[in-house]
């Protein structure tokens, strides 16, 4: 009886809370759109439950000790991942059977707890209020965007594509029709049963979990690392995140950027705590999500604390977790790192002349060793978020505690490692394309190393870091929130239902249309090839091709086959096609000759051209996107 | 302009209407107009073939959502803009004029309108919709009309593309006055597609050939032809033009040439290939090589 008032007080808030929206005459958030976000929120929640719990009892079984909630979580996605490979392998991978690793991960936490083999239980974050105002602001950003229809060009052929496409075909995908699908797999498992049972919301929004993720775990660190100045460090560290339109623009999308930066967070957690098991595990869950995570991992490696021997071990053991990707590649004829390299080697033959998967000079601000000098300081000044000048944007926060933070590594060991951490992976993101979102795998990190150097450096003078803080983080907000700012106004009408998911894709699309065609008036057996063009997700039928880099695939195809390509597309039982008029601008590769530019970017899109007036039907065209029927019996 | 329009016998280049416009169905010729787009892609003006004079259209049009046609009078154009309002612009030699008076549809159309001297028709998701430019009753018609395929109008018989029970494209046609039930005008065991009238007869594609059906004395002609697979047919004054595709001489590869032919012996054939016709009078209007075209019949 003495929680009848509380759980009155709750249950009249429920009610309150549907009657505000039932009742609104203005509509202002249809309960479709409700209905939606609930079932996306309560799939990411058994699923990151399970994933807890499986993790936990991974650990506890082989550690005996207390687990602690970050690597548990990493070390259950892993798990989830390598359970689910051999199903998905064996094409049973389907909405249901996406969730069998969760229920099994489950199962065994309960048999664990049963049988008593977690005796210290489960460490689960305690965030101080600061932290929690911080994690907020990246619910909010990521809520709304999740809510909304997905229009990020990575999401729509990757991210949430390649999940639709293994659900419906019931196992993994790969190969020159599908070139992502031969990356490591991890994130298209974990997100396949968030995708089956909570709409395209739940992977966007699992997004979100793990960017909370982030600033909660970063906390936890901040307490081991700088014990006495653990808050302040903490927020000081998320004021870098969550001032920065790259980490904030992430937040509510379905990609693998934020779910890498944490199982490398968890991986530093685990290596700083000397850790081997969890190491291993978050490390190997970071490769597999991730290959730019290699840097980061490399610094960890470095910097942990354990001895040369048990560092080779958990090395080997790390990257043996990635190794079930690489074989699956070696056995279906493709470079163990396809498609990043390899497709000079492919069996359906290698394209006349170099086609390169990705050209570094083309993003950043140069390559010249007066550029890398420089890259610090371009890279955080001079970035743009709608250009290839590093494609996102950093708080000057970051150089703002450069100075202080090198002070402080002198003095602090712990802060020290976290810089070496920081360098070796900023280093291997400078050998890199330069895209800031590049750097979020060791974001982070990066971030609490800069806090925590500066802290130690500036010990009691607080006054002083809080004036100097909030200069640069307000600086940095015209360009870093502005973006994010006009963005979510402009999705916030579709986030609530005001406006419906097809109008708000047609114009924010622009090959919505032609999906939506294909959709309404192509026969559900119909297999569709995507030619300079994304749509991939939004398109309800079997895909096949579909942007990578620079449209490798497109072009790929077009070089091999040449005026057979309609036909040796044809011959795999393609129907449709979907072709973007796409533009390769020659300003973008100025570092290219113009025999090479023509050749490898020009001559095959005029041969596509021509090839389609020769031997397919135009049948639908909007937004520059057209859609041609290459197989005459079909609709 | 490189020689005068409309001169018998030469292909001219038309530079001004080289801009690309939203839709790639236009440019097109409208009685002696011939109507273009800016760099935008939207038609904001329009060249008179007689005396070479350009007006302007301001504001432009959406080519995605605009129909064109000759107009009532002489020397007159009518473009009718159906959107999410109703837009009628008659070109005069004097300049574009809207119209005032016009009736805005209940939503928004799902293909480009079309329009005669007097009438338009547009197609909405469940139905069809024509009625007279000046006049706010609008029979409408149940339909389920394939999006993309502008309607054709013959009136007071509309035709429209729409998918029968066996998912195949078929044409169908309504008697608009005196109301009537839709129904296609002939059953095929091919796609047919891209309906297009001159105002009297109907032209659309039947799998390999070309079909005409003139609804007022219901004769019908088949024209064997390779088209389809681009551009819609164009008809004006009951000759019919379609871009063909043909065995190039001296290559290995059939039908890898596209060129333009018409009923009355008019063609665009020559290097590389000749696509979307727009026929209005004895002016064929083209694209080639990057240019937009105009052949006159002799």
């Amino acid at each position: 009886m003495k929680r009848a008032p509380s759980i009155g007080l709750v249950l009249l808030a429920v009610g309150l809370a549907v009657a505000s929206v039932m009742a609104d005459p203005m509509g202002s958030m249809r309960p479709e759109a409700l209905v939606r976000l609930g079932q996306a929120t309560a799939s990411v929640g058994v699923h990151t439950t399970l994933s807890l719990l499986g993790g936990a009892a991974v650990l506890g079984a082989v550690n005996r000790s207390r687990v602690d909630w970050l690597p548990a979580l990493v070390t259950g996605w892993l798990a989830w991942g390598l359970l689910g490979l051999p199903l998905a392998m064996a094409g049973l991978w389907g909405p249901l059977t996406a969730w069998l690793p969760g229920l099994v991960l489950g199962l065994g936490w309960l048999a664990a707890s049963l049988g008593g083999r977690l005796p210290h239980g489960l460490r689960l974050p305690s965030p101080s209020v600061p932290m929690l105002g911080c994690a907020a602001v990246v619910g909010l950003v990521g809520l709304i965007d999740a809510a909304a229809p997905p229009i990020d060009t990575d999401e729509l052929y990757q991210h949430l594509a390649l999940p639709g496409r293994i659900l419906r075909t019931g196992g993994l995908v790969g190969g020159v029709l599908h070139p992502d699908g031969s990356r490591p797999q991890l994130l298209s498992l974990l997100t396949s049963p968030l995708l089956a049972a909570g709409t395209d919301t739940a992977p966007r929004l699992w997004s979100t979990v793990c960017g909370v993720g982030i600033l909660l775990g970063l906390e936890d660190l901040a307490r081991r690392v700088v014990p006495k100045r653990a808050t302040s460090t903490a927020v000081l560290a998320g004021a870098v995140l969550v001032g920065s339109y790259t980490f904030l623009h992430e937040v509510g999308l379905a990609a693998n950027n934020l779910p890498t930066a944490l199982a490398v967070l968890a991986a530093a957690a685990a290596g700083l705590a000397g850790g081997a098991v969890p190491l291993v595990a978050c490390a190997g869950a970071a490769l597999s999500f991730k290959y730019t995570a290699a840097g980061a991992l490399a610094g960890i490696w470095l910097a942990l604390h354990l001895p040369w021997r048990m560092r080779l071990i958990t090395g080997v053991l790390a990257i043996a977790c990635v190794t079930p990707w690489w074989a699956r590649n070696a056995i279906e004829g493709l470079h163990p790192l396809f498609p990043y390299t390899g497709w000079d080697h492919l069996p359906t033959g290698a394209p006349p002349g170099d086609l390169v998967f990705q050209y570094l000079d083309k993003y950043g601000a140069g390559r010249s060793p007066t550029d890398f000098l420089l890259l610090p300081w371009n890279a955080v000044m001079t970035a743009d978020v709608g250009s290839f000048r590093f494609l996102g944007r950093l708080t000057p926060l970051v150089l703002l505690l450069v100075p202080g933070a090198l002070w402080g590594m002198g003095r602090h060991p712990d802060v020290r490692r976290l810089g070496i951490i920081s360098a070796v992976a900023c280093g291997a993101w400078a050998l890199g394309p330069h895209w800031l979102r590049h750097l979020l795998p060791v974001l982070p990190i990066l971030a609490l190393a800069l806090a925590a150097g500066t802290r130690v450096a500036v010990g009691d003078r607080t006054p002083a870091l809080v004036a100097a803080t909030t200069i640069a983080l307000a600086a940095g907000l015209p360009s870093n929130w502005g973006p994010v700012a006009t963005h979510l106004a402009d999705r916030l009408p579709a986030a609530l239902g005001q406006e419906d998911r097809p109008t708000y894709l047609s114009r924010a699309v622009r090959s919505a249309d032609a999906a939506r065609w294909l959709n309404e008036h192509t026969p559900h057996n119909a297999v569709v090839a995507i030619l300079y063009e994304w749509p991939g997700h939004l398109v309800d039928r079997t895909t096949v091709l579909g942007s990578v880099e620079d449209h490798v695939p497109t072009r790929y195809w077009l070089l091999v086959h040449g005026d057979q390509s309609i036909e040796a597309l044809r011959a795999r039982g393609v129907t449709h096609l979907v072709v973007g008029r796409f533009r390769f601008l020659r300003k973008w590769y100025p570092f290219l000759s113009d025999d090479v530019y023509e050749a490898m970017f020009e001559a095959p899109t005029q041969a596509l051209e021509a090839l389609l007036l020769k031997e397919a039907t135009l049948v639908y065209e909007a937004n520059h996107t057209r859609v041609y029927r290459v197989v005459p019996e079909l609709p | 302009m490189a020689a005068t329009p409309g001169t018998p016998g030469v292909a001219v280049p038309l530079y001004a209407l080289d801009g690309t416009c939203a839709d790639r169905r236009f440019p097109r010729l409208a009685g002696d107009w011939a109507i273009g787009c800016d760099k935008g892609g939207m038609l904001d003006h329009a060249i008179h073939l007689l005396d070479g004079r350009s007006i302007r259209i301001d504001p432009p049009l959406d080519p995605r959502h605009t129909a064109v046609s000759a107009g009532p009078t002489d020397s007159s154009a009518v473009l009718v803009e159906v959107a999410d309002r109703t837009r009628v612009v008659d070109l005069r030699v004097t300049g574009a004029t809207d119209r005032t008076e016009v009736t805005r549809l209940p939503a928004a159309p799902i293909a480009p309108p079309t329009t005669t001297a007097r009438h338009f028709a547009a197609l909405l998701p469940d139905r069809v919709e024509a009625l007279a430019h000046n006049t706010r009753v609008r029979p409408t018609f149940a339909a389920s009309p394939v999006a993309w395929y502008p309607p054709a109008l013959a009136w007071p018989h509309v035709a429209w593309v729409e998918r029968n029970a066996q998912q195949r494209e078929t044409v169908w046609v309504v008697q608009a006055h005196p109301p009537a039930d839709p129904h296609p005008i002939l059953e095929s065991t091919h796609h047919q597609r891209h309906v297009v009238s001159d105002g009297t007869t109907f032209v659309w594609v039947d799998g390999g050939q070309l079909r005409t059906w003139n609804p007022e004395t219901d004769q019908q002609q088949v024209i064997p032809a390779a088209t389809g697979f681009h551009a819609p047919p164009t008809i004006s004054g009951g000759v019919v033009c379609w871009e063909e595709r043909r065995d190039p001489p001296g290559s290995a590869r059939p039908r890898a040439d596209i060129d333009i032919l018409c009923t009355d012996g008019l063609s665009a054939a020559g290097p590389g290939d000749q696509l979307f016709p727009s026929r209005s009078g004895p002016w064929l209007l083209y694209r080639s090589a990057g240019h937009t075209w105009l052949r006159t019949a002799p």
